[in-house]
């Protein structure tokens, strides 16, 4: 480990404005986690225009604390209203609820909250572990290795987001042709502008961001016309039985946190099949006989998806600081953050931004125990969530969208692109179709470009004969046949 | 059709017209600069006709279906007030187009009192002084106030 580093990275952390950072992110996180319709990806597209020009490590700390607040608080809805306050929470549903309906909602939640931030914590000691080892190999790759990882990341989030293969492919395409409207960045020549100076620098990630994801979400959450339900569940007593659980269950809570971690370092699967695969772990390992209480009300189908969930937010940090290749929708946004903020993930992250990334995980241990101790605070008074009317939320967040937009790209054409893109990310939206390898794709686009350029210039199309890229295209394939094989098979 | 593969058929037509029609603008650009969209153009537009032949065959792959939330009318009238909020800043301009449909969203849609609705705009109007005040933004004043 670098002390040096570290130490500066700790120092950076430990200021007022870092605090500030992450007193507001949690605040934001823990509303737009436990009031279902708003979720972390929305939460995340209204505050990335205002980082413009904030200090980094102020602005690493408002999204990531964001993160673990909402990764923290999605449980709420899942007990009161067996419906997930994000995707991620969707396996704590299946047991939650039932627990809250037998009046353990207490126990349930403070059993939630703590192994979520037993996972959060594990998973950036974790991360802290292998910071040493991720550096030589971010700092040793040569342009076409960088090339064909980039490549795999785009291939990865675009098979595996969920959704058809063929769509997530084409979605993805359709976001690197976005990324070229422009200046192309070789020899100056203007692309897809159409003549329009407004095009000549693209169509800016902020319009692109707030139209693809806030709007359609929006417009559903209209639609929904209600936040839930049903809010009548007693939330009970039980906050030490909560504790007892997860110490009674440790050893389930450490193998959720390593399932999350793992499986939030593989791009495009992410949150919700980290919890899924903790949930099924946590059936598997329990005794034949002790497996009936699963999807009744069995405090460990909590405690394992918790832990996992709230691991893989950090585990999913590891591609993106190493290599720049975000795993899912919330890096794809953090992503835009680092672009936003002049920050070059990758080898700068293991250099000149070391302190930086240290501070990120330092960030993430105290947003995730944060995060815990604000939702035990609040978990009784929480059920007035199904009070809020949807009605009065649409109003507040269109103004932001359309602010943020407007701020992002002070130009009132941005807000066309803006309401252009909205309706193609609700069409998209209404027919399953996935979102995110759009924005990766916009993303990484001048990226692969750029390093394809290189990689030409120096190698001749040889560099596809190297050992990494060979090994790339022959897994793509090999992706691509299996899916092909099952589907004739079928 | 069901509204989800009438959209789903869209999407991926209208995904091949416009990998087609890039491809074509590629034409007239020197090689070096159209290398790289004609190599996203030529996949987009080979995937988008593979995924139309799949559609075609009736066979939507084993995607998750999509989630109709709300009814079909549902879905138009918040988009139409997705719409008229955009509108409203287009025609009035941020300081007075946004605070005035917020105020109106507020009254028809959640039916709330004047009070609300009031203090929802006035808010609104607030926030955008504020911002204007301390980023010192150029705000868009609207085509019939003089943007």
């Amino acid at each position: 480990m670098d002390w040096h580093s570290a130490g500066l990275g700790l120092a950076a952390t430990f200021t007022p404005q870092v605090f500030g950072g992450m007193a507001v992110g949690l605040v934001i996180g823990l509303v737009f986690g436990a009031v279902p319709g708003l979720h972390g990806v929305l939460a995340i597209v209204l505050v990335l225009p205002f980082l413009w020009g904030m200090d980094p490590f102020v602005a690493f700390a408002v999204l990531l604390s964001l993160t673990a607040a909402v990764q923290t608080s999605n449980t709420f809805p899942a007990f009161y209203f067996n419906v997930p306050g994000s995707p991620t929470a969707a396996a704590t549903v299946i047991d939650g609820y039932p627990m809250a309906k037998k009046g353990e909602a207490a126990k349930g939640l403070v059993a939630s909250f703590c192994a979520s931030a037993v996972g959060g914590v594990v998973a950036a000691l974790i991360l802290l572990v292998l910071l040493p080892l991720l550096r030589p190999l971010a700092l040793a790759m040569a342009t076409p290795e960088r090339l064909m990882l980039v490549v795999l990341g785009l291939f990865s989030v675009s098979t595996l987001s969920g959704g058809h293969v063929l769509r997530g492919l084409v979605a993805c395409l359709f976001g690197l042709l976005l990324g070229t409207i422009g200046q192309d960045p070789q020899y100056g020549h203007y692309r897809y502008t159409f003549g329009s100076p407004f095009l000549y620098e693209g169509i800016g990630l902020i319009p692109l961001v707030m139209g693809l994801f806030a709007l359609p979400e929006v417009i559903s959450l209209a639609a929904r016309g209600q936040i839930a339900a049903d809010g009548a569940i007693r939330v009970g007593r039980g906050l030490r039985e909560g504790v007892r659980a997860v110490v009674r269950h440790r050893w389930l809570t450490l193998a959720g946190a390593a399932i999350g971690t793992a499986i939030g370092a593989l791009p495009g699967l992410g949150g919700t099949a980290a919890a899924f695969y903790a949930y099924a772990f946590a059936v598997g390992t329990a005794r034949r006989e002790d497996r009936g209480g699963f999807g009744q009300g069995d405090v460990r189908g909590v405690i394992a998806p918790e832990s996992a969930n709230n691991a893989s937010a950090v585990g999913e940090l590891v591609p993106l600081l190493a290599f720049g290749i975000p795993g899912g929708a919330t890096t794809a946004l953090l992503l835009s953050a680092f672009l936003i903020l002049g920050v070059t993930p990758g080898a700068p992250m293991f250099g000149e931004h070391l302190p930086l990334t240290y501070s990120m995980v330092f960030v993430m241990v105290i947003a995730n125990i944060g995060a815990t101790a604000a939702c035990i605070a609040i978990a009784s008074r929480t059920a007035a969530i199904a009070t809020l009317r949807a009605e009065l939320l649409i109003p507040v967040i269109l103004f932001f969208v359309l602010f943020g937009a407007y701020v992002g790209l002070p130009d009132i054409r941005s807000l066309a692109v803006t309401l252009a893109l909205g309706l193609l990310g609700w069409l998209m939206l209404r027919s399953g179709w996935p979102r995110v390898p759009l924005l990766v794709g916009f993303i990484l686009g001048p990226l692969v470009e750029n390093n394809l350029f290189i990689a030409l210039a120096s190698y001749g199309s040889s560099f596809l004969l190297r050992p990494v890229p060979l090994l790339v295209i022959a897994l793509m394939v090999a992706v691509l046949g299996a899916g092909l094989v099952r589907r004739v098979r079928r | 059709m069901s509204a989800g593969r009438g959209i789903d058929v869209g999407l991926v037509a209208g995904a091949a017209v416009v990998f087609g029609g890039a491809l074509l603008m590629t034409l007239q650009w020197p090689a070096a600069a159209a290398a790289f969209p004609r190599l996203i153009c030529g996949l987009g537009l080979g995937l988008s006709l593979l995924a139309g032949g799949v559609l075609l065959l009736g066979r939507r792959g084993p995607g998750p279906e999509p989630a109709p939330e709300g009814d079909g009318r549902r879905q138009v009238v918040a988009l139409g007030w997705t719409v008229g909020f955009f509108l409203a800043v287009l025609l009035l301009g941020f300081q007075v187009g946004l605070p005035l449909v917020v105020g109106l969203y507020t009254l028809l849609v959640a039916r709330s009192s004047l009070w609300v609705c009031g203090t929802m705009a006035v808010a609104g109007a607030a926030f955008i002084w504020l911002a204007r005040a301390g980023l010192h933004l150029p705000m868009y004043t609207g085509l019939l106030l003089g943007g």
